[in-house]
């Protein structure tokens, strides 16, 4: 991995001797060089941010995190909308035209048993009712979030 | 420096504040990090104003990703983690190479890319080696020079650089030895610091 071990750990000496670890080092010209470099390393960077940075990313970000709220409360009511409008459309469809193809679809099948398409509709009714009062229950179900 | 590192209970602590929408807790951990934000991200772009964009995106993107932060490294790794996230995207969005060297590329050494307008006579022997040294560390790649940043002046062992990074280890040793052994060859060539 490390081509010239020998040289890493010169490298490594000029590091921790700048960093003040009271260690010495060799006064031969790699190790000179690599001191001038750990040095030159270490100065520090002119951080060129405002003085008010931390305050004002601080309430850009809790503004932001409040519009995120509106925005998931509204897409979870619209969902929430949307499915009621899907399931009293589906009721309906089968309660105006079940009668014609539930039948006919029961007799292809063949006459194993031919339940009653009044306690089918029932069921399908307390199937939907169950489901959606579950999910208004459970409304967070966001996708995982990445960081990337 | 001199500053004691916070504890993974004082992350946890501060996390714990943010989330629990505890005023001023996450003004306090952008004040603790945007230095080393900066420092992660300015060495990979090296442009002030991008850099100042880049650190407002990195802090949103902390503060809304934090609930998912597990304490399973220091929260100093994990910012520094979501800021060169950020910096290495926008190199890739403007299809600047983030580890293949320049110098490479273009067959000029890190002597050749100084620029000549600086002035040797004017300076002293330890200003020369400094002058070039850092226009030297300019000239190596992001990924190089956001390292010896990282480890040289945010003294962060190599363990949290992989993980900030996302490179195993030895691939973080091997470039800071190659990094450093440029550097030290460009030395040589420019002041004469035999060898």
């Amino acid at each position: 991995m490390i081509p010239d071990e020998r040289e890493w750990l010169v490298q490594e000496r000029a590091t921790r001797v700048e960093r003040g670890s009271g260690e010495s080092l060799d006064a031969d010209a790699t190790g000179t060089a690599y001191l001038l470099i750990a040095r030159a390393l270490r100065e520090p960077i002119e951080v060129k941010l405002a003085d008010d940075f931390a305050e004002r990313v601080a309430s850009l970000a809790a503004s932001r995190s409040s519009e995120l709220a509106v925005d998931s409360r509204i897409e979870r009511y619209l969902l929430w909308v949307l499915g009621a409008v899907f399931a009293v459309a589906a009721v309906t469809v089968c309660v105006l035209y079940g009668q014609t193809w539930f039948g006919p679809t029961l007799d292809l099948i063949g006459p194993v048993t031919k339940p009653d398409l009044k306690w089918i509709l029932a069921l399908s009714a307390c199937v939907g009712v169950s489901w959606l009062s579950d999910w208004m229950r459970n409304p967070a179900g966001h996708p995982a979030q990445t960081l990337a | 420096m001199t500053q004691t590192p916070p504890t993974r209970e004082d992350d946890q602590a501060l996390v714990d504040a943010v989330l629990g929408g505890v005023a001023g807790a996450f003004e306090q951990l952008v004040r603790q990090y945007q230095k080393l934000c900066w420092h992660v991200i300015h060495r990979m772009v090296r442009h002030t104003e991008d850099t100042q964009d880049l650190c407002q995106e990195t802090f949103l993107r902390v503060h809304q990703y934090l609930h998912q932060y597990r304490n399973e490294s220091a929260l100093k790794s994990w910012v520094a983690q979501v800021a060169y996230s950020v910096a290495k995207r926008h190199l890739e969005r403007k299809r600047i190479p983030i580890a293949e060297s320049s110098a490479e590329g273009d067959g000029l050494s890190l002597l050749d890319r100084i620029t000549d307008d600086f002035d040797i006579e004017a300076a002293s022997i330890e200003g020369q080696s400094a002058g070039h040294l850092h226009e030297a560390i300019d000239c190596l790649p992001p990924l190089q020079r956001t390292i010896l940043t990282l480890y040289h002046l945010d003294e962060l062992p190599i363990a949290d650089i992989a993980v900030i990074t996302g490179l195993a280890e030895g691939t973080i040793k091997s470039h800071l030895f190659r990094a450093r052994k440029q550097l030290r060859d460009t030395l040589t060539e420019s002041i004469g610091v035999a060898a």
